[in-house]
């Protein structure tokens, strides 16, 4: 039997539940769904989790995330009850030490949270892995994203202008939620490279700029799509400075390059050797300090420090010649994914 | 009528001790602690030759 809910409650009227999240600071410019006692339980039901479970610690921040904020804040998003195991996995993501919440949720750099959620339970919860990825059109993929920048701004305080302050932002920070296409995927998905079984259902988290979309309609190989991704790929970001990133392969390059018979590490150590930039372009285009010496014309530094530091993903529609690339989120080491199981 | 759940928490309150100050910082040792971003030492030590 759950434990009881002990959030301090409100009395309004019904007509007015709307506007007094609003006027209380709890929503994210939308509308949200009255957090209800009954909605909130229902919640916490379909995760099996008492209210007082803790589901991350923000260390920074010294708050500690229970199942039952989760689950407010989840039903506010407009989620339904079967989307909380995700949610839940999502926020145990970015309380990881690896993800460093602190940088990615405060950071004039105005990362927002990627979440890739691979396994069954994408199919189950019909979570978009296609046509309009990043756009609109799926509940799930847009609540559980919601729910999660919620569960920031109202548990963790990243409130915009004061915890939060993205110089720009990006329409992410609102939701940004996708799967792998695994159905139709040739490769590994991203899950099982990570550790996971195929059976198991996961939520990998990153801190994130927004997607850079390229066109190659003119390439029958891998190394000709790759090698236009490449060359958007190198000038992105700070050029040499992102953690990791992610790379989507929509339907007609996935084919192209599998079509070579590349796989993912294949295409990872492409992209690692043909986005280096040399010392001296960087510093010519003011990327990297000082004034340009004997041999800056020919060193090379690539943009993350390993191949395994570009994620690759099999997603987006099956029509058009568009794929994309994800900037990670800060320098060296300060945010990396993490990828958590969703428990069901 | 309806009744809602509140969404946020308050941070948990920590006491913060924080050491004397000194009336003055006449023959005192100062350090001044880069935050690893570009011209942050140039600024600091220009802050330094104030004092």
């Amino acid at each position: 039997m759950a434990g009881a809910l002990t959030s301090k409650r409100y009395r309004v009227d019904d007509v007015d539940a709307g506007e007094f999240c609003f006027q209380q600071g709890w929503t994210d410019g939308l509308p949200v769904v009255p957090p209800t006692e009954d909605r909130v339980t229902m919640m916490l039901a379909a995760a099996r989790l008492d209210p007082k479970q803790e589901i991350a610690y923000i260390t920074n921040r010294s708050v500690s995330v229970t199942a039952e904020k989760v689950a407010i804040n989840a039903v506010m998003a407009g989620c339904r009850p079967e989307y909380m195991a995700v949610v839940v996995a999502a926020v145990a993501g970015i309380g990881d030490p690896a993800w460093s919440y602190h940088g990615p949720g405060t950071s004039t750099g105005g990362a927002a949270v990627l979440v890739i959620i691979n396994g069954p339970i994408t199919r189950e919860l019909d979570i978009n892995s296609g046509d309009n990825l990043f756009g609109p059109g799926w509940r799930a993929n847009l609540t559980i994203g919601r729910a999660l920048r919620l569960v920031m701004r109202n548990v963790c305080g990243s409130l915009p202008g004061l915890l939060d302050r993205g110089t720009l932002g990006h329409p992410g920070k609102l939701s940004y939620v996708i799967a792998e296409n695994e159905a139709e995927s040739p490769w590994t998905p991203l899950h099982v490279e990570r550790g996971f079984r195929p059976d198991q259902s996961t939520v990998t988290v990153m801190a994130a700029e927004s997607p850079h979309q390229f066109y190659n309609q003119l390439s029958p190989d891998a190394e000709g799509v790759l090698t236009t991704l490449a060359d958007s790929m190198k000038h992105s970001g700070g050029a040499g400075r992102q953690p990791q990133y992610v790379v989507t392969l929509a339907g007609e390059h996935m084919r192209t390059i599998a079509g070579s018979g590349w796989g993912k590490k294949e295409i990872r150590q492409f992209l690692f050797e043909n986005t280096k930039n040399t010392i001296a372009h960087l510093k010519r285009t003011n990327r990297i300090p000082g004034a340009i010496q004997p041999g800056d014309d020919t060193k090379l530094r690539p943009i993350v420090a390993e191949p395994d530091d570009i994620l690759i993903l099999a997603a987006g529609g099956r029509a058009g010649s568009f794929s994309s690339f994800i900037p990670g989120w800060g320098s060296g080491r300060s945010s990396l994914a993490t990828t958590k199981e969703v428990k069901r | 009528m309806i009744e809602l759940l509140d969404p946020t928490v308050d941070a948990a309150k920590q006491p913060i001790a924080y050491v004397d100050r000194p009336g003055s910082l006449q023959g005192k040792r100062i350090g001044l602690i880069e935050n690893t971003k570009y011209n942050s030492d140039k600024l600091l030590l220009r802050i330094g030759e104030i004092f």
